[in-house]
This record gives structure tokens, sequence and C-alpha cells, in this order.
């Protein structure tokens, strides 16, 4: 094998390993996401719990964010919730350096 | 596979391109501020972080090619190859006999390899990879010759001077029609030879499209635009939230 037969592996590693990161880090950003809206729509518990969840399995529809955003966004207009666009997506952002952060922290 | 390239004259981007998860970086001596002094440190620097040391040289400097090797180097790209003569020189300077005749005195490629001395000599061939650059029209003449010559390891594409070329110094655009089509030639060139089809891509969209195409080493960016880019980002970033704050 040469040096960049091994080199290209390394970096096909590194990729899966990323990847994997990343789809980890999504998925816990989403379920902080949703114990954050829980709060704010006053569930707790098992039913902030089982919220959270909807929201994980609402970033299963398309390829990107948009989605989760789409999802929070119509349940707080439908319980009145006052969060604008910008602060719900800050709070996506901030959540997915935290979920990084803790699966790097416990790896 | 993706790799840094760093022009700003400071050898520790090495690591610092490593913690980003690049696994490799071309240190561009050709146009870059990095000097010939700073070139084993920034070999040193990039091996501490695990990142494969690459050099683009300058133009011309063929009998600096083993050097790069001995000092830690695992590749040479080299600019303005345009006939079968200079690929030849390519090999020359950064293989040895058979096929070249690099000088033997591998400063720390040798201690660093952990292999034996004649271990290293039958080994350092394969080790240390030459890349001809393709930038200009006579190259794309020559292509097939240069492509066979015994030894070479790689064509690496620099789509800007490419344009420059192909337009008759009338743009510098690397997604320009002229450039495309050549693209082709180079890749079939490669898979005619066994030969690593590289190319550096100004923009992430470039890289996608030259991934998609089938390179196999592409440089995205360089250190100095995203530097700029990141602190433009950052600059940003806390203007919106500023403003972000208000609404």
């Amino acid at each position: 094998m040469t040096t960049f037969d091994k080199r290209e592996e390394g970096f096909e590693k590194k990729f899966a390993h990323d990847a994997e990161l990343r789809f980890k880090a999504e998925a816990r950003r989403n379920k902080l996401l949703g114990l954050w809206a829980a709060e704010k729509m006053g569930l707790t518990g098992d039913e902030a719990e089982a919220y959270a969840k909807t929201v994980v399995m609402a970033d299963f529809e398309e390829p990107g964010d948009e989605d989760v955003f789409r999802k929070v966004r119509a349940d707080f207009d439908d319980k009145g919730i006052d969060q604008t666009d910008h602060q719900i997506r800050r709070t996506m952002d901030e959540l997915l350096a935290q979920a990084i952060d803790q699966i790097e922290n416990e790896a | 596979m993706q790799t840094a390239w760093c022009m700003l004259g400071d050898p520790h981007l090495a690591e610092r391109m490593g913690q980003a998860g690049f696994v490799a970086a071309v240190a561009d001596l050709q146009h870059g501020l990095l000097t010939c002094d700073q070139l084993s440190a920034f070999a040193a620097s990039a091996e501490s972080a695990n990142v494969a040391p690459l050099v683009r040289m300058p133009e011309g400097a063929f009998g600096d090619v083993g050097y790069a090797f001995d000092i830690g180097f695992e590749a040479v790209i080299f600019p303005m190859i345009e006939t079968a003569e200079g690929a030849r020189a390519l090999v020359a300077g950064g293989k040895y006999p058979p096929q070249g005749r690099r000088s033997y005195g591998p400063i720390r490629a040798l201690p660093n390899s952990g292999l034996s001395k004649s271990g290293y000599l039958a080994d350092a061939n394969g080790r240390h990879l030459v890349f001809a650059m393709v930038e200009t029209a006579r190259t794309l003449e020559n292509l097939n010759d240069i492509a066979a010559t015994p030894g070479l390891d790689g064509l690496f594409v620099g789509p800007n001077d490419l344009a420059i070329s192909l337009t008759g110094g009338e743009d510098t655009d690397p997604g320009a029609a002229e450039v495309t089509q050549a693209l082709e030639l180079v890749l079939s060139a490669c898979a005619a030879n066994d030969l690593i089809s590289g190319i550096y891509a100004n923009t992430l969209d470039l890289a996608f499209e030259f991934a998609a195409r089938g390179f196999r080493l592409i440089a995205a960016g360089n250190d100095m635009t995203l530097l700029a880019d990141a602190a433009g980002a950052m600059r940003a970033g806390f203007f919106n939230r500023l403003e972000g704050d208000k609404t």
C-alpha cells in the first residue's frame, strides 16, 4: 500500500467518525431543543420527554435543520408562545455546540 | 481526500490544520509567505498533529525536491511542468535510482521512518510522491508524454493558471469551460497511467465539483482566505446577535 493510499484511508476513517459525531450531536441537540421548547410550553416530566422525542423525529423529514425549526415554530404558534425565529435558531446553534461538547467529553 | 493549503509564513499552521481535522497540509513555497528555512519546522509541526506534510515547490527548483523529502515531506507538487523533459527532471530530483538520481541524505526522513538505511532506500521511491502541475496549454499538448513518465506519481491541476493560459490571459476563472474540458483530459491521463489526480479549488463549491468528477487529492481554499472568512463570520455574528437581541 502506497503512502497515498494509507493517507486516503486515514481521511476516510476520520470522515466516517465526523459523520457519526455529527449525526449523534444533531440528535442530541434536537432532544435538548425539545426539552427547552417543552419548558416554554409548560410541559414537565414524561410529557416533556415525550414532546422532545417528537422534535427528534421531526428531523427525519428532510436533510438539514429547517424541518426541526418548522416543528418548534408551529408548536409555539399553536400554543401562543412568544419566541422569535431568531431566538429559536440561536437556541438551536447554542444547543448544537453544547451537544457536541457533551458527546466529545463522553468519548 | 482533502488537504489544507498553507500560505502564511508560520510553520505552526500545519498543526492547526490537523486540529481542524485535515490529514494533509501543503506548504506553498511558490506563492506563499513561507520560506525555505521554515520548511523543516513545518514538517515537524505537521507530523506532531498526524498530518502529512506536502510542499508546492518554487518554479524550476528541481534540485530541491530531494531535499524536501530529506527533511520530511511526503509529497512535492511541482509547478509549470510543460514537457516530458520537465517531468523527467522532477522524477530525477525526487527518486533514487533506478527511477531518478536523488542524492542520499534523508536527515529527518530516515530516523523518523524507523527503517534501516537500506530499508529506507528500498521504500523511499514509494513513500515520497512527485506531482507535476498542469497549468498551461503547452502542458495539455504534451500531457500524454508527461503522464507516461516513469516514476511520476500524480498530476495536480492549477485551475487558475490554466484558465489564464487557455483564455490567452483574458480570465482567471477556474470554472471556465476551457478548464472544465481540460480536467477530463487530466483525469483520463491519470486513469491511463495509474497516477493520482489532484487539484486546487478556490471555493467549497469547486471542491465538491472536482470531487464529483473523480479527483482524489483536493486542496480547498487556503489559510489566508479561511482566516479572513472566519474572522468575518465572527465579526458579522457578533453584529447580528446585537441586532437580533433588539428585536
